[in-house]
């Protein structure tokens, strides 16, 4: 165990630097604010930029750890039912379905006996996240759930529960906020300063808008950037191999309106298993596992990715070669170095890296990881800072309240206060829990607040404003990653430029920045939606950006 | 060898366009179309037509009604942008009269119009501030009910063809202390000319922006088409056009018709005005092997490059590896080139539209192109 060494002067800015606003980064600072420490954490891009915001959205227990490593199943379903309670608001069940194709005989029959026995040991662990035993259902049966499906030969069902990724680092952000810490968003840090015997001292950082610049002094700097973490790492004079990652593309298709019952699990050509299944209000189709090389801040799905997803659904649900694709968003897992295995093999567990042995006390890397294991990799984290400090207060990050999670609201109640619409009332309830109250608020005190800027999702003009002025949104594409504003069958189309000019109104910036903001989006949008499109939604789409270049003045 | 019958491929712009040159110099149309296009979205704006070709579109734009005389003019776009149109929708308020005055913003509370908003953005915009033009929102109780604030524009814009409605909304304005005009979202009718009605009421101009697609201009727009088709004595036929073949004496055309039923449809020449994106833009695609009976075949399945605020992005694929990249080799506008077949066809087709000059949604462009399409049959037989 380290301690802290007599000569660390104890009159830094902060205690810890955390750098990195993802799901591990939010949790780190949130669960360090809540131990009465003093935190500043810091994020390039945004919130959930990352791997946190473009996973597959799930909260899962993990049996695909089952067979070989089920610690990590234990402890994933463990926290997914500590994460139920500290936000009840994100979580949505979502039960799987797991047909079993091929010829009628002995060998299905048996695969599906496996299949069964294999979840009955999965159901041992369902209690601890609230899940639902599976259940093993005939041909039959499983038509009648799910009559789209291409005839099966039976299957099993098990129940996992969903999230928004994004909503879940931004409640840690805040909360975090809430209890002291400092929060940079658009941030870049420059640079870890290194002291004394090479010890982390602070960071150097630039805004990356306002490229104002500065530093800030702490006794710990906590590298949470997964996919960028050599990068970071670099920053702090460290070599790439002192942060052993092997990056890992996802690529996720999402399809206009929920298409299914039930989330269904098949196999892909390669024998990998893939899914689609009903997220938020669309249908979400994964997910790749692709060694990465390239640039982590500009991810994109390829045409053969996605062609690979839909050859693999197609067999099982022939219908979504008619449906309409929306769009995709692509992330990079920050999975643990290992040479040699194929990607699938690898290990989706986590680690903490003291940079001591490197010179470089008072510096950590966190890698590896997974959305369902944030809360404890960051209460691990903040358990090894709080030894070297010589603090011994306890985790509580698994007993207290995300924002929005500490009461129950209900929807209907919005609708008869606020005069929203049902569905208005219920996105924004899923999205801030009990805030939602104040977002509400806002409406009362100003009616023309209550107006629905994006109809597909839906989100209003009071929730824009409130994720400016407390989620840290300065732009379109911030306001919809919080609150899936333009991610619907339009596109953004209808309420982009619209989004754009409330933003640069509430941040005081002239409107023709928040047409820029507003174009900004669409662009992003439509290099998002390209690889999806087939020949009549392209054609569709040429239409739609005929237009809105009419609608910009200059055809 | 006189042109007695025109087969007209669709009733957007340029098809109504051609329409009107072919009956007025006395030839009998046939026109056959399959569904609405991008005409139907039409944004009230209208420009496009090159400056040279003014004069042969002005009789046209006299005998529809729709616009105002092909002069140009100002207008606001429904995303606050002010943008130079040839002609526009009388609706629309004209700015080329009131560089330096003030001009009301009315904000009645609709989610899609916040006056302030677009008030701002029109208050920044070149033309506004080099004339010294100044846009100030006025919040008008223009309402009647909290659904009002949600349902769709074209639908707001209908509640205004009642004259009491509009006698209200009139009455609401003159609440309010006048500027120098009125621009209100594009609410102002469908059927009737509400904003000329309101202008002469309140003693100022009173217009509308632009429309978004599927907004109140592309509604008026599909019903003076179907007053000029009863002029014309045009009934369109329901269908789509299948083949292409030249025959004795003339083309050839088969047809499946939208009951189902296929037909065979003999004309002199045919107009292939079938839009681009919206409408399915068709393909031609000759056939090769055996030139000499040219049979054309036509497929709605056409390449297409996608492109945002003149930026190309990429080229689309297909999550799909059908034809999609099809044999015209990869990136081409949709439509028709008909200089890729036969010299048989001389004279018996010609093709509009404003894919085909390469202006996307420019109404003026697809008139222009229509009457010149006519004009080409007219002048080569």
């Amino acid at each position: 165990m380290r301690t802290q060494s007599p000569e660390t002067p104890p009159d830094t800015d902060v205690d810890i630097v955390v750098i990195g606003a993802g799901v591990n980064g939010a949790g780190v600072a949130r669960d360090a604010a809540l131990r009465g420490l003093r935190v500043a954490l810091f994020e390039r891009n945004d919130i959930g930029f990352g791997a946190s915001g473009n996973s597959s959205g799930m909260i899962h227990g993990g049996p695909r750890y089952l067979s070989h490593n089920p610690d990590v199943t234990r402890s994933s379903c463990l926290d997914s039912g500590h994460i139920q309670r500290i936000a009840p608001h994100l979580l949505f069940r979502i039960p799987f379905l797991v047909p079993m194709y091929g010829k009628r005989g002995l060998l299905s029959k048996l695969t599906l006996t496996a299949y069964d026995a294999f979840f009955d040991l999965y159901d041992d662990y369902q209690p601890l996240k609230h899940g639902k035993p599976h259940a093993r259902l005939t041909a039959a049966e499983l038509a009648t759930l799910e009559p789209g499906l291409a005839e099966t030969q039976g299957g099993v069902t098990f129940d996992e529960w969903g999230i928004d990724g994004v909503r879940l680092c931004s409640a840690n952000v805040t909360d975090a906020v809430e209890r002291g810490a400092k929060f940079f968003n658009h941030t870049t840090v420059t640079e870890i300063l290194r002291g004394d015997q090479g010890r982390a001292t602070g960071v150097r950082y630039r805004n990356a808008i306002t490229a104002e610049t500065g530093r800030i002094s702490a006794r710990v700097v906590v590298n949470a950037t997964g996919a960028w973490a050599p990068v970071t790492a670099a920053l702090g004079k460290l070599q790439a191999s002192s942060t052993p990652i092997r990056p890992g593309k996802g690529i996720h298709v999402f399809l206009d309106r929920r298409l299914t019952n039930y989330a269904i699990v098949c196999n892909a050509i390669d024998g990998r298993q893939v899914f689609l299944m009903p997220w938020q209000n669309m249908s979400v189709l994964g997910t790749t596992d692709d060694d990465f090389y390239g640039d982590p801040d500009d991810i994109l799905a390829t045409h053969d990715e996605v062609r690979y997803l839909f050859q693999a659904i197609c067999r099982v649900f022939p219908s979504i070669a008619q449906a309409r694709a929306i769009g995709t968003w692509g992330g990079v897992r920050p999975t643990l170095h290992a040479w040699g295995p194929t990607e699938d093999e690898l290990s989706r567990e986590h680690e903490i890296v003291d940079h001591t042995d490197a010179g470089a006390a008072g510096l950590y890397s966190m890698i590896g990881g997974k959305l369902a294991s944030y809360r404890l990799f960051a209460a691990e984290m903040v358990d090894e800072i709080c030894r070297g400090f010589g603090r011994s207060e306890a985790c509580t990050s698994h007993t207290t309240a995300l924002p929005g999670g500490s009461e129950s609201v209900d929807p209907m109640a919005l609708v008869i206060e606020g005069g929203m619409e049902a569905v208005t009332a219920t996105r924004l309830e899923y999205r801030h829990g009990d805030r939602s109250r104040r977002v509400l608020e806002r409406m009362q005190r100003n009616s023309r607040e209550s107006a629905v800027v994006c109809p597909c999702e839906p989100v209003t003009e009071a929730e824009i404003r409130y994720v400016v002025e407390h989620e840290w949104a300065v732009n379109v594409e911030d306001v919809s990653r919080r609150t899936r504003l333009g991610v619907g069958a339009c596109g953004g189309m209808r309420c982009a430029l619209a989004c754009g000019r409330i933003v640069a109104q509430a941040t005081q910036q002239a409107p023709s920045v928040g047409t820029h903001m507003g174009l900004t989006f669409l662009r992003a949008a439509a290099r998002r939606r390209l690889p999806t499109l087939g020949p009549q939604q392209a054609r569709q789409e040429a239409f739609a950006l005929a237009c809105l270049a009419s609608e910009l003045g200059h055809p | 060898m006189t042109l007695g019958r025109v087969l007209l491929v669709g009733g957007g712009v340029a098809g109504v366009a051609a329409a009107w040159a072919l009956v007025k110099r006395g030839v009998q149309v046939t026109l056959l179309e399959d569904r609405a296009g991008s005409s139907e979205f039409a944004s009230g704006m209208v420009y496009g037509a090159p400056e040279a070709l003014v004069p042969v579109v002005h009789s046209f734009v006299q005998q529809l009604g729709l616009w105002r005389a092909w002069k140009g003019e100002w207008n606001v776009t429904s995303q606050g942008q002010i943008g130079r149109s040839l002609a526009a929708d009388r609706a629309l308020l004209d700015l080329s009269a009131l560089a330096g005055k003030t001009i009301g913003v009315a904000d009645l509370g609709r989610d899609d119009w916040d006056g302030e908003l677009i008030a701002g953005v029109l208050n920044e915009q070149e033309w506004a501030v080099q004339t010294h033009t100044r846009f100030v929102a006025v919040a008008i109780s223009g309402l009647k009910s909290n659904a009002e604030r949600r349902i769709p524009a074209a639908d707001f814009a209908a509640l205004h063809d009642e004259p009491e409605r509009a006698e209200w909304l009139a009455a609401r304005l003159a609440e309010h202390e006048k500027g120098d005009a009125w621009l209100l979202g594009p609410w102002l009718g469908l059927a009737e000319d509400v904003a000329v009605g309101l202008s002469s009421r309140l003693q100022v101009p009173v217009g509308e922006s632009a429309s978004r697609p599927g907004g109140a201009a592309g509604v008026r727009w599909s019903q003076a088409r179907t007053r000029l088709f009863t002029q014309l004595g045009i009934v369109p036929e329901l269908g789509r056009l299948s083949e292409v073949s030249v025959v004795e004496g003339g083309v050839e055309l088969s047809v499946r018709r939208r009951d189902g039923q296929d037909a065979v449809m003999r004309a002199d020449a045919v107009i292939l005005a079938t839009g681009g994106v919206a409408a399915g833009g068709i393909v031609l695609t000759g056939s090769l092997a055996a030139p000499s009976t040219l049979g054309l075949e036509l497929g709605y399945r056409a390449p297409l490059f996608l492109e945002l605020d003149g930026e190309l992005l990429a080229a689309p694929d297909s999550r799909f590896p059908a034809s999609f990249q099809s044999e015209l080799g990869g990136l081409e506008r949709v439509g028709v080139n008909p200089a890729r077949f036969s010299s048989q066809l001389q004279g018996r087709l010609a093709v509009a539209g404003d894919m085909m000059v390469g202006a996307r949604c420019t109404i003026g462009a697809s008139v222009a192109s229509g009457m010149l399409a006519a004009e080409s049959l007219l002048n080569g037989i």
